[in-house]
């Protein structure tokens, strides 16, 4: 397969990824939470569209694998690849894969970056991320 | 509940390799040939049966259930066709015994075959793409893990291990001690994968690293097989030829398809699965004289060990390490090898902790009977911990 299946997205997730061509991630927020997957209610309190926010928090690894063998057909030249659950904020996951990282120096609970990557989908800018450095400007891919 | 329902049957056919196959074609063969074994084993016939339910039948995208009752020459009164992937076979055995109870059907089979399908099988090469993750526009599995590997189940399942690492201690020995505990009693097992394949922790420590920290040795093998089981109430169980096994408790909890949004991943659906069976049953863990827990990865069963209340959140480890988990031990284990000694048939792959319960209450494990085999602990589970079920079996 010379390219990866590309992302299928939703239209109520347009403005997520229309914040990730201006580099910015863009979730909805309702009860004091973030939500994730977007959807057209919350899921907590079942109220209709949800507000938008422009996410600036800190998100951290809550869990990783690195997949030595490849994880599918589609995947065969990306092996060994740093899958991850990110969390947003406590009890907010999203999944990921992880960047500019060697897989010793992975660790849960680590402080990450987002990386907004326009070149893996030739439609799409999608969101991965790397270890956070204090002195590293956000990453354009 | 005295006259609830009773397991009084069951056929399995032995584990081959894809390709091997028992000869049989297809899921309706091959649920018709397992249905006649398990109501000759029950001492009972078709006539009997009216209630049936179903997984695997290849034939039949839609309507499964009415494309087996018209093989085999039935009217059903209850039919059933759960969708909870390896929960499948525990689910349907606790809903059959449910129906049995409220008097809804009378003697219901359980079958699942599990032959692999023919080649060029449409829904095949989604599968082996895509695994069981879906790629259909509006699926978050498509818009937000497909295209970043997050797919299959080796990588998932080695997340919640991660995991369960960073808030407990992870002792990779232990969990190989138990993989080499249940080959140890899938060697006693006619019919197992690996019947003549000893495995020492050594070796699966030293086995390929798959995704960390799971290793090739604590994965399941697929396999071709199928088995069934025939439930009907308690009071005709006491005039069939077996021990009656009754099902005495039994819960299920749905909670997420992928692992990806769950809050904490170290709180599966098998907590509240486990506290309702055992609450229903009027029994605790300990009570329990063997436990038959879906082993796709060495960290399923370790994760339901804790979450089911057989030791606390983070003893895990130090539970397996302390206890002889063969058949022969102090708290057996998947005396049959489980799937990771026997094999996992497709959706079929859970219905063999069922029959083994089942054959150990019945006094019919031979060269693997465990000591006073009078209950069961029986658990499955379907996608990455995703839907969970608890059944308490106890013999008459």
């Amino acid at each position: 397969m010379a390219e990866k299946p590309a992302p299928l997205t939703r239209a109520v997730s347009q403005p997520f990824w229309q914040g990730l061509e201006q580099r910015r991630i863009m979730l909805q927020h309702c009860c004091g939470s973030w939500i994730f997957y977007p959807r057209p209610f919350c899921p907590r309190c079942g109220a209709r569209d949800p507000e938008w926010r422009c996410y600036g928090g800190t998100p951290l690894l809550y869990s990783f694998t690195v997949a030595h063998a490849p994880v599918s057909p589609d995947f065969m030249d990306e092996a060994p690849l740093l899958l991850a659950i990110v969390a947003l904020e406590p009890g907010i996951h999203m999944p990921a894969t992880i960047v500019d990282c060697e897989p010793a120096a992975l660790a849960i609970g680590m402080a990450l970056a987002p990386v907004f990557d326009a070149k893996s989908f030739p439609q799409l800018t999608v969101l991965r991320f790397r270890p956070y450095l204090s002195n590293q400007d956000t990453k354009f891919l | 509940m005295p006259d609830g329902a009773a397991i009084v049957g069951y056929a399995e056919y032995p584990a081959t390799r894809r390709s091997g196959g028992s000869g049989l074609r297809g899921g309706l063969e091959t649920a018709a040939d397992l249905a006649l074994r398990a109501l000759t084993d029950a001492g009972m016939t078709m006539g009997d049966v009216d209630g049936v339910a179903v997984a695997g039948i290849q034939e039949a995208t839609m309507f499964a259930p009415s494309a087996v009752t018209e093989y085999l020459g039935l009217r059903a009164c209850y039919v059933d066709a759960p969708d909870l992937g390896g929960a499948t076979p525990a689910a349907m055995v606790w809903r059959a015994a449910m129906a049995i109870e409220a008097g809804r059907a009378q003697t219901v089979l359980c079958l699942t075959p599990g032959a692999a399908r023919p080649g060029g099988d449409p829904a095949m090469q989604a599968i082996a793409r895509f695994g069981t993750s879906s790629y259909r526009p509006g699926s978050p599995q498509a818009e937000f893990e497909i295209p970043f590997g997050h797919l299959g189940q080796n990588a998932p399942y080695a997340l919640i291990a991660q995991r369960y690492g960073h808030e407990h201690a992870y002792d990779a020995r232990a969990l190989a001690r138990l993989v080499a505990h249940q080959r140890a009693s899938a060697n006693r097992t006619p019919g197992a994968i690996f019947e003549h394949q000893p495995v020492s922790e050594e070796d699966v420590l030293a086995s390929r690293m798959i995704a960390s920290p799971l290793r090739l040795l604590e994965i399941v093998m697929p396999v071709e097989g199928g088995a069934a089981v025939v439930l009907t109430s308690a009071r005709r169980a006491r005039r069939l030829p077996h021990r009656p096994v009754r099902i005495t408790g039994y819960g299920e909890r749905v909670a997420w398809k992928s692992p990806y949004y769950a809050p904490d991943l170290m709180h599966p659906p098998i907590t509240e699965a486990a506290a309702d069976a055992f609450a229903m049953a009027g029994r605790r863990p300990a009570d329990m004289a063997m436990a038959q827990i879906y082993d796709c990865y060495s960290i399923t069963v370790l994760l339901a060990l804790e979450a089911a209340g057989f030791c606390g959140k983070g003893e895990g480890m130090a539970f397996l390490r302390d206890h002889d988990m063969r058949w022969c031990g102090d708290f057996p284990i998947n005396t049959n090898g489980g799937q990771l000694g026997y094999g996992q048939a497709g959706a079929c792959g859970g219905m063999c902790h069922v029959v083994e319960a089942v054959r150990q209450i019945m006094g019919r494990a031979g060269e693997r009977a465990v000591r006073r085999p009078d209950s069961a602990f029986v658990m499955g589970n379907g996608g990455i911990m995703s839907e969970q079920v608890a059944i308490i079996l106890e013999g008459e």
